[in-house]
């Protein structure tokens, strides 16, 4: 993935290749108001017969199935299966946390880029997305949309985000769960440098609204592997104190500690239903994209 | 405990350098902005306890290396209490002197003596302590030192041991003893000893009560202890001596030896063959001595001839025994063509009668033949006489001189001629005694003539012994005796002191019965004067009618014509000194020694005054050494060493005379050099004993292994 330099940079063609041959499929049902490639949690009276159920009153005598009435003396309605939409809502961390990286990229722009990638991909296929960039609060918000014009409207946003606060990600996902008012796919994208009791919470009331959440904790080599020699000043972000040491007298603890925060926000995930995918910022945003589209393509067809 | 070198305990003040450098040690530092900072936290808190032991305990480890290496420096050593406490074994301060005299050279048919005491003296620096010191000298008559300085070197001290020789010198072991005191009280540290490894010989012991008093007088600061080696008594044949009974030698002319040989064992020694050979040849002449009792000498006389004029080596021999060196003995002589003697008569041509015949005591007819070549002059022919043709001149009842004859006297001789003055009726005493160019060639002053006492009606030479070499042959009964020489008037002769022109003293020849001096000689200038106190004739006396007449008067002539015999035999250790022309000066010279077959070059010829001088002072062995000069294929000369016939006398000094030596009381000497002021009140009664750097230096090297592990370890990612 190359270095930021423009909006256009976002956009990496080899992910967005590879995302438009797999398609971004709902693992769940999404409700929406158009004919698409997501299934709806509605049964209707549309093209697809779904199932039969029993006339109760208030049913419009329209759906009886006559010809079962005919035979049988029973009322029965015809139910059909819908086609509907999907609305993806894209959860950016924002929080100075995200801007740390060992290399050429940092966090925050691993993660527009995977936002960026995967709005056009959802716009592509004509579904809808939504776009936050949030710290303690939500501070950029593109609204609904499912016109694929707008993806440089959501570039230009997502570019012109300077990162800078705290990170409060329980508030940001409940503000998703609260606002958010069909059913749709929320994914997050955060190194979950937070109050991890927070961010379950919110986790929860996405999953309770209805909504499937799909995590990509995105770490960056260095955080994952601390392959530091010498004695090394680490300077806090977010307000975190600095802190001098020599790296080799605590890389196992600290080693392990990293294991077990990912291993609770796996878990985390795990008990509410959602996605966990771990994206280290060294490894390519197609590769990691793809892999996980590829995932969900096979669990969405069962 | 104490310390040999407390003033590297200074140096434990370097204990603070791993602590300033853990203190002021600022590393590289670098800085990187950093989100995960609380798991950086979570992981600090569980570490930093072990951090900080982990510190400390590297802080430690590291300060005890400094700490320990100062220590090693300091040299600790355990402190020796007089109550016994501490250790027992302590190191030490040792001499050793291995007795090199010639008796060690006795062997039980396996090996010498010397190599016993090498042996001992070997395993002796074998048991010395870590930290103990040694030195080394040779001792016989004179000391030798192999290792000068006490040394913690003990393999220099053997490889000195291995490379030690054995001399054919006498024994005194107080001059080592004194030497080995002297270094100890230079250079002695802890217990302080003297050992020796000798055989104990009686003539080692010589000066036993000094030695006595000076383990006495140094009972607090060293002991001294001797270690014997072989049996006492012995079995052993020697040549005791060698002398040439005539005294001149000349070309062609019968050399007669005397060659005393002594059986210095407890069985009687029968059968023993004598030979004597000149210059390395074939004996010329042997006898056998049929027995010898224990403790006798039997004197035999052979003879040898030298058809050459010029230096040359006799040697007697008997059959070899345990003791080799003392089983043949070389004396070195110098060989003339002829001696020119002039017999100055004084009144008439009776006068010097006696002492012509008996210096060419041959038939006439073969007298062309015969070495020594006498004529004779009248006082008055002496004015114009070329007196440098002859080898000697006796005056024989000579009144006086003319003053140019006594001038012309006084040259020859001062240029290097021989005088015999025979006084008589005729002698004029003002003349002898005053006069300025003939008086001070005399040796003695003469006073007015004297008769024999009236009781006695004569008077006669002394009775044996014989101290000067003119007489000694008399020494030996078998030559006859000299007291029977009687003289009815004679000069009292009354020695001068050795003044100005004469710096040598004068030396009695033979005494009187009653003491006085009958016979004076004395070195003047480069020649040499014999003055008697009586006749040469038989007017005041019977000596020219005695039968020790002529062998007297040839060793007169002898001795008053050789300047060199003396300096060409030799006491073992003596500085072999020789004059040669100056033409040599700056050239190199070799010396062929008496157990090798090759010159080995020396060095040069001194640079003199008038003439060239050739010096070598290693004369350790007895035998005959040749002196070459460049290339020459003949030796320029030859000396002889000849080894101490007390030597080969094996008796041992009875133990009980020795004992203190034999069963020591060790002494620990403590060291003011090293002791801490503070200490000193209560040192008088401890000593440095054992160092004990190799535990200390064992630590060290486990806590720098310690210290390497733990860095290690500790820099293993946690």
């Amino acid at each position: 993935m190359s270095a930021p330099d423009s909006k256009q940079s976002y956009l990496d063609p080899d992910a967005i290749a590879r995302g438009e041959n797999l398609g971004i499929l709902a693992r769940t049902v999404v409700e929406g108001y158009r004919v698409g490639e997501h299934r709806s949690p509605y049964r209707g009276f549309a093209i697809e017969f779904a199932q039969h159920r029993e006339y109760t009153v208030g049913d419009d005598p329209r759906h009886l199935d006559w010809k079962v009435l005919g035979r049988t003396d029973r009322y029965y309605i015809k139910q059909y299966e819908q086609d509907t939409n999907l609305v993806m809502h894209l959860l950016v961390d924002g929080s100075e946390s995200m801007t740390y990286g060992s290399g050429r990229v940092t966090k925050l722009h691993y993660a527009k880029a995977l936002a960026a990638c995967l709005a056009y991909l959802v716009l592509l296929q004509r579904d809808a997305v939504s776009v936050s960039l949030f710290d303690t609060t939500t501070r950029e918000h593109v609204v609904r949309t499912d016109s694929l014009g707008k993806i440089h409207h959501i570039m230009d946003r997502l570019a012109a985000f300077e990162a800078s606060e705290k990170t409060d990600l329980g508030v940001a996902m409940e503000d998703i769960a609260r606002v958010a008012r069909a059913r749709g796919l929320v994914v997050v994208m955060s190194d979950l440098f937070d109050d991890e009791a927070g961010f379950i919470k919110g986790l929860r009331q996405l999953r309770f609204s209805g909504h499937e959440v799909i995590v990509f904790h995105i770490l960056d080599q260095a955080e994952i592997e601390f392959v530091f020699d010498g004695q090394v000043r680490f300077i806090g972000l977010e307000g975190s104190p600095t802190v001098e040491l020599c790296p080799a007298d605590i890389r196992k603890t600290y080693l392990a500690e990293i294991d077990a925060m990912k291993l609770r926000m796996r878990q985390a995930c795990d008990t509410t239903g959602s996605h966990y995918v771990l994206a280290n910022t060294s490894q390519p945003l197609a590769e990691v994209l793809s892999g996980y589209l590829v995932f969900r393509h096979k669990v969405s067809a069962r | 405990m104490t310390f040999l070198n407390p003033a590297m305990l200074f140096g434990i003040l370097a204990v603070a350098l791993p602590i300033a450098i853990h203190l002021l040690s600022r590393p590289r530092v670098r800085e990187f902005r950093w989100a995960a900072t609380r798991f950086l936290l979570a992981s600090m808190k569980k570490n930093s306890r072990r951090l900080q032991v982990e510190d400390l305990l590297l802080l430690i480890v590291r300060c005890l290396i400094v700490a320990l290496l100062v220590l090693l420096f300091a040299r600790p050593a355990w402190l020796i209490s007089s109550l016994g406490l501490g250790p027992r074994t302590v190191p030490s301060t040792t001499v050793i002197l291995l007795d090199n005299s010639a008796s060690m050279g006795q062997t039980d048919s396996i090996r010498s003596r010397f190599d016993l005491g090498k042996e001992r003296a070997t395993e002796t620096l074998s048991k010395l302590l870590p930290g103990s010191t040694a030195a080394l000298y040779l001792v016989s008559n004179h000391t030798r030192a192999l290792v000068a300085k006490p040394t913690a070197d003990i393999s220099l001290l053997h490889r000195q041991l291995d490379l030690a020789t054995l001399s054919d010198a006498g024994t005194d072991l107080y001059t080592g003893i004194r030497v080995a005191a002297d270094v100890l009280k230079a250079s002695g540290r802890g217990e302080c000893k003297i050992i020796i490894f000798t055989d104990s010989q009686i003539p080692a012991w010589g000066n036993l009560s000094k030695i006595l008093q000076l383990q006495e007088d140094n009972k607090d600061k060293f002991s001294i202890q001797a270690s014997v080696l072989g049996n006492s008594g012995e079995d052993n044949l020697a040549v005791s001596a060698l002398d040439m009974v005539g005294k001149v030698a000349a070309v062609n002319q019968p050399i007669h030896c005397s060659i005393t040989v002594t059986n210095w064992g407890r069985k009687t020694a029968t059968k023993i063959t004598v030979k004597l050979a000149a210059d390395d040849g074939n004996p010329q002449d042997q006898t056998t001595i049929e027995q010898i009792e224990p403790g006798a000498s039997r004197v035999v006389s052979l003879t040898v001839r030298f058809r050459q004029p010029g230096y040359h080596s006799i040697t007697a021999t008997i059959p070899p025994d345990r003791l080799l060196s003392d089983n043949q003995r070389s004396t070195v002589l110098q060989v003339i063509q002829q001696i020119r003697a002039l017999v100055v008569d004084g009144e008439s041509d009776r006068d010097g009668l006696f002492l012509k015949e008996a210096l060419a005591p041959v038939a006439p007819s073969k007298r062309p033949d015969y070495y020594l070549k006498v004529s004779s002059a009248r006082p008055s022919e002496l004015d114009a006489a070329d007196l440098g043709k002859n080898d000697i001149i006796f005056l024989s009842n000579v009144a006086k001189l003319s003053v140019r004859s006594s001038e012309n006297l006084n040259r020859y001789v001062n240029a290097g001629g021989a005088l015999v003055v025979f006084p008589g009726p005729a002698t004029d005493l003002g003349f002898y005694n005053t006069d300025p160019n003939f008086s001070p060639l005399l040796p003695a002053a003469l006073n007015p003539p004297v008769d024999a006492p009236a009781n006695k009606k004569y008077e006669t030479w002394q009775s044996a012994p014989y101290d000067h070499p003119i007489a000694s042959l008399w020494n030996n009964p078998d030559f006859g005796s000299l007291n029977t020489v009687r003289f009815t008037r004679f000069f009292p002769l009354t020695p001068r002191p050795a003044v100005g022109t004469n710096p040598s003293p004068a030396h009695v020849v033979i005494k009187y019965a009653n003491g006085d001096p009958a016979a004076v000689e004395q070195a003047v200038g480069k020649g040499h004067v014999i003055v008697f106190g009586s006749t040469g004739t038989t007017a005041w006396g019977t000596l020219p009618i005695h039968p020790a007449f002529i062998p007297l008067l040839a060793r007169v002539v002898a001795f008053a014509t050789s300047k060199s015999d003396e300096t060409l035999n030799l006491n073992p250790g003596d500085s072999f000194a020789y004059e040669v022309a100056s033409d040599d000066e700056g050239r190199d010279f070799s010396i062929q020694r008496p157990d090798e077959k090759n010159p080995r070059p020396i060095g040069k010829v001194e640079f003199g005054e008038h003439s060239g001088m050739i010096r070598y002072g290693d004369t350790d062995n007895a035998g005959v050494y040749r002196v070459f000069i460049g290339d020459d294929a003949t030796p320029k000369v030859l000396f002889a060493v000849q080894g101490d016939p007390a030597e080969s006398n094996l008796q041992q000094e009875p133990k009980a005379e020795i004992d203190t030596l034999l069963n020591p009381a060790p002494v620990i000497v403590h060291d003011e050099a090293t002791t801490p002021k503070a200490d000193k009140a209560a040192s008088s009664s401890s000593a440095p004993g054992a160092e004990f750097w190799l535990p200390l230096a064992i630590a060290l090297f486990a806590l720098v292994v310690l210290d390497t592990a733990m860095a290690h370890l500790f820099s293993q990612a946690k």
